[in-house]
């Protein structure tokens, strides 16, 4: 008897699943936006050698246009008699040079109206005194804010912030905050997503609540009891866990950086474990705060309607707003320098203890492992009597 | 360890790969051949070398003892002994070990006569460390993105790792390792949990044989995939969960720096939703 002839193996079910599978592959390599080794990536330490505690940047993030740091506005020669001198309503820069003031308003021009030009705060009809248009009364608040900044925050340390931090030439910094609506059915109430996230997103982070933002960037709840304790049984709230999480995801983003870059994973609520950059970060959290306590909010009644949130509230600064993407904004360019008016009048720069939270910590490093010597000459544990 | 009866028949010459027949024997129950020679000198010299390095560390504690790579300022170049380069000589060791071991069990199946399923299952465990210790610190441009021999320094940077992609997680490839590395294991419960059945009937019962195995899954799950079908599916998806664990972490930081949730903006910014009028769509 003849075999049988051997059956073909080949089958269309497998050729179509073959097939469907190539397709797919091609799909996700070639639509995401991936990064490449030959970019190449660069990477960074913040922990022990060996525990991964490491920050990438990739072409893609290095070269954001907004990145960039804009040509230097030249200095005008001081004119010799204050700016009070030669025009009228001055309500914070009236003691300053006239020509530096000069210099001053069109460096503002460059950082935040570009296109518009004076015209933009200006009532250029009425004068420049005239505070007829509310972007004068804004901009005026934000001057105050900025020498405030500049004068006062731990967190910028001596690197010091403009207008162009934040506004990078635009009217409104392109990262900014605002009030989402409550989740209501159908559009967003089964998941507890701000409606419509469904229609809407074009980015992850569309998806989530502004409870986290609004809790710690505005209010002042502490960031704690995200970690749960295996001895002692405490348990996390997983809600409040999944709010913290939120926040920090905006941190890792507006910076450009992970988790890693302040904490250790493995005990995030440790500080003896995490990077002195934790430190800043926290400063930097209560800054954020009181920037949007004490000047953005306050404003909230000058913007006109088209230009605050769907909640009516006024557009909030999270750490996007001035970092945009880099671990040190602008890469760390001392943008204020040259600018003593943006510095709050009367305090010098020197005059400020102004350490940044690493030379703070260094600084109590040193203390702990060495203390001064003692005026007395005493030894310490040897003095008879203590 | 005595010998089988009827071991000795199996126990034949030739079928090496290297050194022909000068180390073609047996110690007691263990195959030499010229791999078994390399797998006991690197693993001697690997193990030997950790324990160097655990005395000029700072503790015995088994759970505290780190052998770390080299910082990443070292990128891809020699690092001192104590600050990275006991890892470097170890790794190399490690992967002669692995490597070696599969090369014996491809000697052991050329003097059977049988296939090279083994050594093609263990090799994808090897890609999966190689990936991890010397392709991915490559293309990051540093051997000090590599994981550190150590208990707690080791779990130290698997968590690390994950959050410097701000949610593992989401990343794919590591979605369908993990499907496969359960899949292999629910694969294995199920294929041993029907044999054991089949073999262990009740009292007065007859051991049940492969209609019975067949019938009961036919029953169950509407198919079975059958005795040799059922290794192949298991082999297979043990191979994959090597491979996607090697693909998921060559992918993250080479290819993908950012949070792994952001990966799936692609489908957000599709070009097409702008154009299909939804109500609220801007």
């Amino acid at each position: 008897m003849k075999p049988a002839p051997e059956k073909s193996r080949t089958s269309i079910v497998g050729i179509v699943a073959l097939a469907a599978a190539a397709v797919t592959l091609l799909f996700l390599i070639v639509v995401p936006k991936w990064d490449a080794p030959w970019d190449p990536i660069e990477s960074r330490e913040w922990g022990w050698r060996g525990i991964a505690m490491n920050t990438f940047t990739s072409e893609r993030t290095r070269t954001d246009p907004l990145n960039l740091i804009p040509p230097e506005i030249p200095a005008f020669e001081p004119s010799g008699q204050p700016a009070s001198a030669v025009y009228q309503n001055l309500q914070v820069l009236g003691g300053l040079d006239s020509a530096r003031f000069d210099h001053l308003m069109a460096s503002i021009t460059e950082w935040v109206a570009p296109e518009q030009g004076c015209g933009y705060c200006h009532d250029l009809t009425e004068g420049f005194a005239s505070d007829a248009i509310y972007t004068k009364q804004v901009a005026r608040t934000m001057l105050q804010m900025v020498r405030d900044i500049n004068s006062n925050s731990r967190h910028v340390g001596q690197t010091g912030v403009t207008c162009y931090t934040c506004h990078r030439g635009q009217n409104i910094p392109s990262k900014v905050w605002l009030r989402g609506a409550e989740p209501k059915p159908p559009m967003g109430g089964i998941v507890g997503m701000p409606p419509p996230w469904n229609r809407t997103a074009e980015n992850m982070r569309d998806f989530f609540p502004r409870r986290p933002f609004e809790d710690y960037l505005l209010d002042d709840k502490t960031i704690t009891g995200a970690q749960a304790r295996a001895v002692s049984g405490e348990v996390a709230d997983l809600s409040k866990l999944e709010d913290i999480y939120i926040l920090m995801m905006q941190m890792s983003d507006g910076m450009g950086v992970n988790c890693t870059f302040c904490h250790n994973s493995r005990a995030f609520a440790d500080w003896s474990q995490s990077t002195p950059a934790r430190i800043n970060a926290w400063y930097g959290i209560r800054m954020v705060q009181r920037l949007n306590n004490d000047y953005l909010v306050g404003l909230q009644d000058i913007f006109p309607a088209n230009k605050l949130g769907p909640l009516g509230d006024v557009a909030k600064v999270d750490c996007a707003t001035c970092h945009n993407g880099m671990s040190r904004p602008l890469g760390g360019a001392p943008m204020a320098a040259g600018y003593e008016a943006l510095h709050a009048t009367g305090i010098s720069r020197d005059a400020i203890v102004r350490e940044t939270a690493y030379e703070t910590r260094n600084a109590r490093m040193a203390e702990i492992q060495a203390p001064p010597p003692d005026p007395a000459g005493l030894v310490q544990g040897e003095s008879d009597g203590e | 360890m005595s010998m089988l009866s009827f071991e000795r028949k199996y126990r034949v010459a030739g079928g090496t790969l290297v050194g022909g027949s000068l180390f073609d024997f047996w110690v007691g129950p263990f195959y030499v051949g010229f791999f078994g020679v390399t797998t006991a000198i690197f693993a001697l010299v690997g193990t030997l070398l950790i324990i160097y390095g655990a005395a000029i560390g700072p503790t015995w504690n088994i759970w505290q003892i780190d052998i770390a790579p080299p910082a990443i300022e070292y990128g891809l170049g020699f690092a001192p002994l104590k600050e990275g380069g006991l890892w470097q000589v170890i790794t190399i060791c490690a992967v002669g070990a692995f490597c070696s071991w599969a090369l014996r069990q491809v000697e052991i199946a050329r003097k059977l006569g049988i296939g090279f399923h083994i050594p093609i299952a263990f090799s994808a465990a090897i890609f999966a460390y190689i990936s991890l210790e010397v392709i991915r610190p490559v293309m990051l441009g540093a051997w000090g993105h590599a994981f550190p021999y150590g208990i707690f320094s080791h779990l130290d940077w698997v968590s690390n790792v994950g959050y410097q992609t701000l949610h593992f997680h989401y990343n794919p490839a590591h979605m369908i390792a993990v499907t496969c590395f359960f899949g292999t294991t629910l694969i294995l419960a199920m294929h041993g949990g029907v044999i054991l059945s089949a073999v262990n009937p009740p009292d007065g019962e007859e051991v049940k044989h492969g209609q019975h195995e067949n019938q009961y899954f036919r029953d169950t799950i509407l198919y079975s995939i059958g005795p040799l079908g059922i290794h192949r599916l298991g082999w297979f998806a043990a191979i994959n969960a090597g491979l996607w664990s090697a693909v998921c972490i060559l992918i993250s930081g080479p290819f993908w720096i950012d949070g792994w949730p952001y990966w799936y903006d692609w489908y957000l910014q599709l070009p097409f939703w702008n154009d299909m009028g939804l109500d609220g769509l801007h």
